[in-house]
């Protein structure tokens, strides 16, 4: 009887969610919840495969992960770090710049935006460029402006992704230099 | 065993025929008690979150509203209805093209997110892309101003 049960609610769940086409959906939170799991080659798969998801949501969880890598932060000059710590930490930050930079590009591919980065989107969907380190402040600025402007409070108002005029500038560094 | 096998072939047969009689009727735009709830089913999913699945609607409602006299009668029900939108809808010109082909200024629906580079987003909602596709420059004693709501009162009087 219970597996009866079991069978019916497993066709009747199935049946949902082809009738509503909800397996897209499912994707693609699977793949956001994947992007933030701490581990970078699981995180690159999300990343690459959120290109085929150009939802609201996908692109929300693109800014924040973008925001989270924090590449501004510098360690304070006056706290002496063992050559080791130093060590681990380039190697993070590293890694957390090839992880944002591979972000940024999905954005701009969800987006149509450049965000003031090299990306450049060819035909049968190859897409080149990189994102230097320099850029950085600059670029983030940009997709932050954009995501307030288009997921914000009020209408979509779709702006771009700077103010006219002039780029976004952003906060000042903290004391000890910017983003090197 | 012959019993099984009975009821193998008839079901299989039985299978088949209904996906003949389904391919050539198309009950699901043919149908007068089944197209209404095609049509609600679609306007349903022009609020899917994917945008690739909430173009397919809108495409089919297209159809259907160009085609089917039902879908026809149906599509003022709906034009009210807030749900948000997730694709872009466009508008492109299209020039004279000849004494009966007037020029045109019509709205499509594409492919891409809302949020996708445009120079203005025209439709938010499921009402407002549905009143997109009824719309026709031309056709309407008022024009579109930039408010759907308002064309749609301004028109509606002229919907038979």
């Amino acid at each position: 009887m219970a597996s009866a049960v079991a069978c019916a609610v497993l066709v009747l769940g199935a049946g949902w969610i082809y009738v509503f086409k909800l397996s897209p959906i499912i994707a693609e939170k699977v793949l956001i919840v994947a992007l933030f799991s701490k581990m970078p080659p699981i995180q690159r798969v999300a990343i690459k495969a959120l290109r085929d998801y150009p939802t609201k949501h996908a692109a929300l969880a693109l800014v924040v992960f973008i925001n989270l890598k924090n590449l501004q932060e510098v360690p304070d000059p006056k706290t002496p770090e063992p050559p080791e710590e130093k060590a681990r930490r380039r190697q993070q930050r590293a890694r957390d710049l090839e992880l944002a930079e591979r972000a940024t590009e999905t954005l701009c591919l969800l987006t149509g935006h450049s965000f003031g980065t090299y990306f450049k989107r060819e035909p049968y969907g190859h897409s080149w460029g990189s994102l230097s380190e320099d850029r950085w402040p600059t670029v983030l600025g940009s997709i932050d402006f954009w995501a307030l402007g288009t997921f914000g409070p009020g209408a979509l108002s779709l702006l771009g992704p700077g103010p006219p005029g002039a780029p976004p500038q952003p906060a000042a560094p903290p004391e000890g230099g910017g983003a090197r | 065993m012959k019993r099984a096998a009975f009821w193998v072939v008839f079901l299989v047969m039985a299978g088949a025929a209904f996906a003949y009689f389904w391919r050539v009727n198309d009950p699901l735009r043919n149908n007068p008690y089944i197209l209404p709830l095609w049509v609600k089913y679609n306007v349903r999913m022009l609020a899917h979150p994917h945008p690739a699945v909430a173009h397919g609607a809108w495409l089919e409602l297209w159809n259907l509203y160009f085609t089917k006299w039902g879908a026809y009668q149906l599509f003022p029900e709906h034009v009210a209805n807030a749900a948000p939108i997730s694709f872009l809808i466009e508008r492109q010109s299209f020039p004279r093209g000849g004494d009966h082909a007037p020029a045109m200024e019509a709205f499509f629906a594409r492919n891409q997110p809302i949020y996708y580079k445009t120079e203005r987003v025209y439709c938010q909602t499921a009402g407002e892309a549905l009143l997109a596709i009824m719309y026709r420059e031309k056709k309407w004693a008022v024009d579109y101003q930039g408010d759907w709501q308002a064309w749609w009162q301004a028109n509606r009087k002229h919907y038979d």
